[in-house]
């Protein structure tokens, strides 16, 4: 074969690829060379000289991670020549490091002690006091801290250039550099700024000493005394597969747990440092119930009586189509199924959502259309093989960061080309990007451009009303034509008051693209797929069947039921307004704020004062909880266990690393309790038996393939019937409405960066990254305005007004204003009215 | 003077009694309870019931790391803790092929025998405590303060001593530790001339252990018994010269032998091995050699503080050594015993290549001795069992573990 | 009969000799509250947390003593100080637990925690046996560096950052401390 090599390492053969290194042939033999710099996702640089080897016939010792196999090559690790250069390449290194292991927090885990331990010398020839460089007169303890979460002590860096690789080469960002030369290199961000990037917890990871440290591990605890849980990742869509490290009932950080297909070992922020929200010490910690007028702490049994008693006599007076359950998208497989099942089986309504920050939440129609698109859907590690990506209505870099990398691996790698359209620029389009920013709830009208001009159709109307150039988008359209591409469409397609239409033209783009082009729906929300799966909808069964008579009669035999309650039911926004009205008499709240969250303050607001009974469920005390009668304190993800499906289709599950802490209860257990205090009979003792009864329903009637399904993190098979889509030629453009002269600015809102909801706000590295909420607005409006950054201002539109700190981000598309929904301080959503599309607001300077 | 002799008495038609010795009698050395079925005063059956000691102290030190483990073997027999030391540090040391500098060779055997000494006198002033002889209780407890002061120069501890530990000891050698040593030389045979004179022909003393708890040589073996409980029924076995360890076999003494197989002829054993204890740590103390106390080896044994200081290099073995542990190179097992005071004494430790072994067991000689005192006292009288406890020399912290 | 008598007669005098003899020999009992016994310099009793000559302690909370210690009888709890050092926010040793084996004092990197010459620190309650830092701070203050100083007994680093040229004899680490 030409393209192999064949070598000797260790008097043993081995045949390698062409272009593979010394170091790919040994690991392929089984056999371990030290290393600090080398990492299978990074491109070798031989930085450390710690994988030196003896090569027959090469002069010197050759770093083995960076010399490539070559035919007849004769290797020798272990030789007496190359121990002893490996020995005097620790020496070198430990020669000027600072005795630091009793204060560094990598003690006990850092690879160089692994290294010197098991390679290097045992003593030093020199007497000299170990040099310290310290560069700033006021750290004496030379820490200092590098970002908002990231603290850097270089005397211990040993210059591997793993940090700066990673973020560069992985990130795809510059944020962090390596200045100067030889002894005085230092590491910081660019002009000196401090170092933020969504990725910089990746460097402290795999950074091999102390010399990176996160805030939030720093001066904690010692790393041996840690337990290690396999987790999943609860804050996106991407599942991406964690490790637990915790004490006790104390959570102390989070890692990357390695699963090549998902993650390739990365973790963004989000989850690595707003994960452990969930130790947070002001979580709630007792069940509470409304008496004169207050919230008192009380038992579960009381807590859980006073529902259950409740919720009895609600449905006695206004039948059980007056109680609505309003779940969220972090829930299980487990709690999803049990939730849906409590509220179709044993209260008798179909009225259950899992949605609650949009006020477009899609039709069951949709719903349907939306699982139909997973039947072909295409795996993060097989993104390379798309010549284009083209992604509408989202900002992958917030709601999906590792599927993010994905892409940027593959244009990197040169094969692929991104084209990404949304109402503003985002991080992810400062790479080689094409990109679009159309106005604001201009999806329907882009995408309606798009098909028209790879229709060969006049444009010009609806490219005006999207607010885009149409040659942009001919050209676009010539680049796409026929070639295979692959769809990402974001939320805010079908979160829409044109949703369905959007997804129809969606399909119609990607049947008119090349041959192998696939929709790829990115869902936000840990376990949106699982959601929409088991039930969590009123129009869908579990088992992602519809809600029809033959699926209810399946159902029905399945739990041993005589029937059902009928197809209909409301979703999260006509609860809501029926409750406002006062026509719902119990609303249940399971992980979900309303009030906080739902686009429409006044709205939410008055629901939950206007049902008759209330319970929310929650981790953290919300607004909505404060309005509630009675609050079960919920454990967060590492106190549970159970099952999620990532946006990407992949069945994974999560352990539970500890007891729920304080007196809160799994999800899962907090229904079962309240289901059987309503005559439910059935009893679980644990999350794996729900799933062996989800998998028997999946099995008779459901559209997955969950038999075949092992504990672990596989691709589910779904099967899921075409739908009918809607014939285009009727569609037309249709314009938005316009500011007017007295509000002249759009509000957008969305999730920061760094953020889910509001959850990771309570985590302490996340104040730090993410201080607080503010208006960001387009540099060119803010100097009309002649604002500066920092300036107070006040948003006012027809609703209400807020007062909050200004921020320049020219990414924001003119003309237009973004807040942050994160912070409940804020109450973003008391400036928007569910009755109108757009929100106009006027900025002024305090 | 005829009734003072005691003669087996044969089993009568009269109803058995049975009632338990201990665990609470004084004379049981511990918490022995011995259930005896008695026909007017003699003993019918025997059996030893144990268990009210257990500490689980073979599965405590397999949740330790092999240093930690170390401080766990000094409360397994408490009178001979430096040899429970020893003994466990040799198998560690056979795991983990860990050598030993010879001054700490010589200087471990030097405090075996010490230990053996005050193993000895223990046994000597209860015993004889036991059977009546209240002065030798003082006597041999004064002597035996004279050891635990030596003791507690070199380690810190009079009886939980953990000073040798796996690659040396845990310490240097006190610097009057010579001076000590030869002050104990000169002492020690006199006054175990003394002991002698008020035992050896003491005819009360005689009457109450001569041709009493008598165990074949043949039986002895069978039981397994070790030590000089099996040296007084005549049999030449002790692992010192049957399987020399640390350097035994360099040493000049004899293994003294009963003949008449009785509690006497064990007394007069263990007596004439404090003598040959003598010979040994004179030997040892003139030909100690002079070096460093522990192991050079870094990989498993810390390194001196002063380096800690000033290298990183040490600072890291250090650092992985006590937050880690020793691990062993690889899998596997080691079984090394030694001649305990009692007798045969082992740590057959396996290992799984963690930082913690994963099995500990301990072959404790007490433990197999006692399982033979049926043997020796059935069909005596109630008295002779309190001589045949003493004489078997049992630590009850040792047989339950 | 009469041989047995001889044995006895014999016996006697020889036995009464022995006591005879150790009635004019030096008691090794001591009159203990009066007579403080002499202690081993290795002698290891209630733990101290030294300081350096400036009055900063020298713990640094590394854990390192916890993870030595075989009985688990050490908690602590690391936290930066207002000078960006770590010490030690919680540091707890449970002497009732505490077996005195010295590992501890031999796992220290800092030199900051001893097993001094206390051992009468008997209480009433258990709870009054859990050594705060400030109580094994106190140690060190009220009973030990006076005996340090006394004895001139010196600590191998001055300063967190003293880093003395070792002396020629290395390799006696405890003779260097107890010089």
């Amino acid at each position: 074969m030409p393209d192999q090599v064949k070598l000797k390492i260790e008097d043993r053969d081995v045949t390698v690829d062409k272009g593979q290194t010394i170091l790919d042939a040994a690991l392929k033999l089984g056999i371990i060379v030290p290393t600090f710099c080398w990492d299978p996702r990074l491109k070798p640089i031989a930085a450390c000289r710690m994988c030196l080897v003896e090569v027959e016939k090469a002069p010197k010792l050759v770093p083995s991670c960076a010399v490539p196999a070559i035919e007849g090559m004769v290797v020798k690790v272990f030789s007496e020549k190359a121990i002893r250069g490996r020995k005097a390449v620790l020496e070198f290194i430990l020669s000027n490091h600072p005795l630091d292991c009793p204060t560094c927090d990598k003690g006990g885990e850092c690879i160089l002690q692994d290294h010197t331990f098991n390679h290097g010398p045992t003593g030093s020839r020199t007497i000299e006091p170990r040099n310290r460089t310290i560069f700033d007169e006021k750290y004496k303890f030379d820490d200092f801290p590098l970002g908002p979460v990231i603290w850097l002590n270089m005397n211990r860096c040993i210059f591997c250039f793993k940090c700066t690789r990673i973020i560069k080469e992985i990130a795809g960002d510059d944020d962090l550099g390596a200045f100067n030369r030889g002894y005085h290199t230092i590491l910081h961000g660019h002009k000196n700024r401090p170092f933020r990037s969504e990725f910089s917890g990746n460097t402290v990871e795999n950074c091999p000493v102390g010399a990176l440290v996160a805030n939030s591990f720093r001066y904690k605890v010692r790393s041996w005394l840690l337990k290690k849980t396999p987790s999943v990742c609860h804050l996106c869509g991407d599942g991406c597969n964690i490790t637990l490290w915790h004490q006790g009932q104390k959570l102390f950080r989070i890692y990357s747990r390695w699963n090549r297909n998902v993650d390739n070992g990365l973790l963004c922020d989000r989850g690595r440092f707003g994960g452990l929200y969930a130790d947070s010490d002001r979580r709630l910690r007792n069940p509470k119930i409304r008496r004169e007028g207050k919230l008192i702490d009380t038992t579960w049994e009381e807590a859980l009586d006073f529902v259950a008693g409740n919720l009895e006599s609600i449905r006695a007076k206004f039948t059980a189509a007056g109680i609505g359950v309003i779940g969220n998208e972090m829930l299980s497989n487990e709690e999803t199924y049990l939730l849906s099942r409590i509220a179709r089986r044993v209260i008798g309504t179909n009225n259950i959502d899992f949605r609650f920050e949009d006020k477009f939440t899609p039709s069951t129609d949709l719903n349907l259309k939306l699982l139909y698109f997973l039947v072909k859907r295409i795996p993060f590690s097989k993104f390379g093989e798309f010549r284009n990506h083209l992604i509408i209505g989202t900002d992958t870099e917030v709601t999906h960061p590792i599927m993010t990398l994905w892409l940027k691996r593959a244009i990197s790698s040169g094969r692929s080309k991104c084209y990404a359209a949304y109402h503003r620029k985002t991080d992810f389009t400062l790479h080689p990007v094409e990109s679009i920013e159309y106005f604001p709830q201009g999806e329907y009208n882009f995408l309606l451009a798009l098909y028209s001009a790879l229709k060969g159709k006049s444009i010009d109307e609806s490219a005006l009303a999207s607010g885009v150039a149409s040659t942009l988008i001919q050209r676009w359209a010539e680049l796409l034509k026929g070639s295979k591409t692959l769809l990402l469409a974001g939320e805010a397609l079908y979160n829409n008051p044109r949703g369905s239409e959007n997804i129809d033209l969606l399909k119609a783009i990607c049947d008119l693209l090349g041959e192998g082009s696939v929709i790829n729906i990115p869902y936000d929300g840990s376990n949106y797929l699982g959601n929409l799966l088991w039930g969590a909808t009123p129009g869908i069964l579990p088992g992602g069947s519809q809600n029809d008579e033959e699926n209810r009669s399946i159902i029905c035999k399945e739990w041993k039921c005589d029937n059902l309650p009928e197809a209909g039911g409301m979703d999260t926004s006509q609860m809501l307004t029926a409750a406002s009205e006062g026509k719902m008499g119990a609303l249940i709240f399971f992980g979900s704020d309303p009030v906080g969250f739902y686009p429409d303050r006044e709205i939410a607001t008055k629901a939950v004062q206007n049902a008759s009974f209330k319970v929310a469920c929650e981790t953290f005390l919300t607004e909505t909880g404060k309005l509630c009668d009675a609050v079960l304190p919920l454990a967060p993800f590492p106190e549970c266990s159970g099952s999620l499906i990532s946006s990407e289709g992949r069945l994974q599950f999560f352990e539970k690393a500890f007891d729920p802490a304080y007196s809160s209860a799994e999800g899962w257990r907090i229904i079962l309790r309240l289901a059987q205090r309503l005559g439910f009979e059935g009893d679980y003792s644990s999350p794996s038996e729900i799933w062996s009864e989800m998998a028997s329903i999946a099995d008779k009637c459901g559209k997955v393939d969950y038999k075949q399904s092992q504990y672990g993190g596989q691709f589910l098979k779904m099967d899921f019937a075409a739908r009918a889509f809607s014939n285009l030629d009727g569609f037309q453009s249709s314009p938005l409405p316009s500011p007017t002269a007295e509000f002249p600015m759009i509000l957008t809102y969305g999730a920061s960066v760094y953020q889910k909801r509001n959850l990771t706000a309570y985590a302490e590295s996340m104040d730090k990254i993410d201080p607080g909420p503010k208006l960001y607005i387009n540099p060119d409006n803010a100097a009309k305005m002649k604002l500066y950054e920092g300036d107070t201002v006040r948003v006012s539109s027809t609703k209400g007004s807020l007062t909050m700190k200004s921020a320049f981000d020219y990414r924001i598309r003119p003309g237009t204003v973004f807040i942050p929904t994160n912070f409940q301080e804020a109450e973003f959503n008391s400036l928007l009215s569910s009755k109108s599309d757009l929100t106009f607001v006027k900025i002024e300077r305090l | 003077m005829d009734n003072l002799e005691t003669k087996p008495i044969g089993p009568s038609d009269q109803k058995l009694m049975e009632i338990n010795m201990g665990p609470q009698h004084p004379a049981t050395h511990g918490v022995l309870r011995l259930v005896l079925q008695l026909d007017g005063e003699t003993v019918i059956k025997c059996t030893p019931v144990i268990g009210y000691l257990h500490t689980g102290i073979e599965k405590t030190m397999e949740n330790k790391t092999y240093l930690q483990a170390l401080t766990c073997t000094d409360r397994i027999d408490y009178l001979g803790p430096m040899l429970n030391n020893f003994a466990y540090s040799l198998a560690v040391e056979k795991l983990f092929e860990l050598d030993v500098p010879p001054k700490a060779q010589w200087a471990r055997i030097c405090l075996a025998e010490l230990t053996r000494l005050n193993s000895h006198l223990v046994w000597l002033g209860t015993h004889a405590l036991d059977i009546g002889a209240m002065t030798m209780f003082f006597y041999t407890f004064r002597e035996r303060e004279v050891l635990l002061k030596l003791f507690e120069d070199c380690s810190g501890q009079r009886m939980m001593t953990s000073y040798i530990i796996p690659g040396g000891l845990y310490y240097d050698l006190p610097p009057d530790f010579d001076k000590s040593i030869r002050i104990i030389l000169e002492t020690f045979p006199s006054r175990i001339d003394e002991y002698e004179d008020l035992l050896t022909n003491n005819q009360i003393w005689i009457n109450r252990t001569k041709g009493v708890g008598v165990i074949s040589p043949e039986d002895a073996i069978g039981y397994g018994l070790t030590g000089p409980t099996l040296r007084g029924s005549g049999v030449n076995y002790d692992v010192r010269k049957a399987n020399p360890y640390s350097g035994y076999e360099k040493f000049d003494f004899e293994v003294p032998l009963g003949s008449n197989c009785d509690c006497y002829d064990r007394y007069l054993c263990r007596v004439a091995e404090l003598r040959q204890s003598l010979r040994i740590i004179r030997q040892a103390i003139d030909g100690l050699p002079d070096g460093p106390f522990r192991s050079e080896n870094r990989k498993f044994v810390l390194p001196p503080k002063f380096d800690v200081f000033t290298s990183m290099e040490a600072m890291i073995h250090h650092f992985k050594l006590v937050a880690h542990g020793m691990i062993p190179p690889a899998k596997g097992e080691a079984y090394v015993p030694i001649e305990s005071g009692k007798g045969e004494l082992g740590f057959y430790i396996v290992s799984d290549g963690t930082k913690k072994p994963y099995r500990v067991k301990v072959r404790p000689p007490c433990f197999i001795n006692l399982a033979a005192i049926h043997k020796m006292v059935e069909g005596r009288l109630i008295a002779d069992v309190i001589a045949v406890i003493g004489s078997i020399d049992i630590v009850l912290g040792e047989v339950d573990r | 009969m009469v041989s047995f008598l001889k044995t006895v007669i014999k016996a006697i005098p020889v036995g009464l000799s022995v006591t005879f003899k150790n009635i004019f020999r030096k008691p090794t009992t001591l009159e203990y509250p009066e007579v403080k016994p002499d202690l081993s310099p290795q002698y290891r009793g209630l733990h101290y947390l030294a300081r350096y000559d400036n009055g900063e302690e020298r713990c640094v909370c590394c854990g390192l003593c916890a993870a030595a210690c075989p009985a688990d009888c050490i908690y602590m709890e690391p936290y930066e100080n207002e000078r960006g050092e770590r010490k030690a926010r919680i540091y707890i040793i449970n002497e009732i637990r505490c077996i005195f084996c010295g590992y501890c004092e031999e796992a220290c990197p800092e030199e900051a925690i001893f097993l001094g010459k206390e051992f009468e620190f008997s209480k009433y309650e258990i709870p009054d046996f859990i050594y705060s830092k400030e109580m094994l701070l106190g140690n060190f203050d009220r009973i030990e560096m006076e005996r340090r100083k006394k004895l001139g007994m010196e600590f191998i680093r001055k300063t967190r950052f003293d880093f003395r040229m070792p002396t020629p004899s290395i390799g006696d680490s405890e003779s260097s401390i107890e010089k």
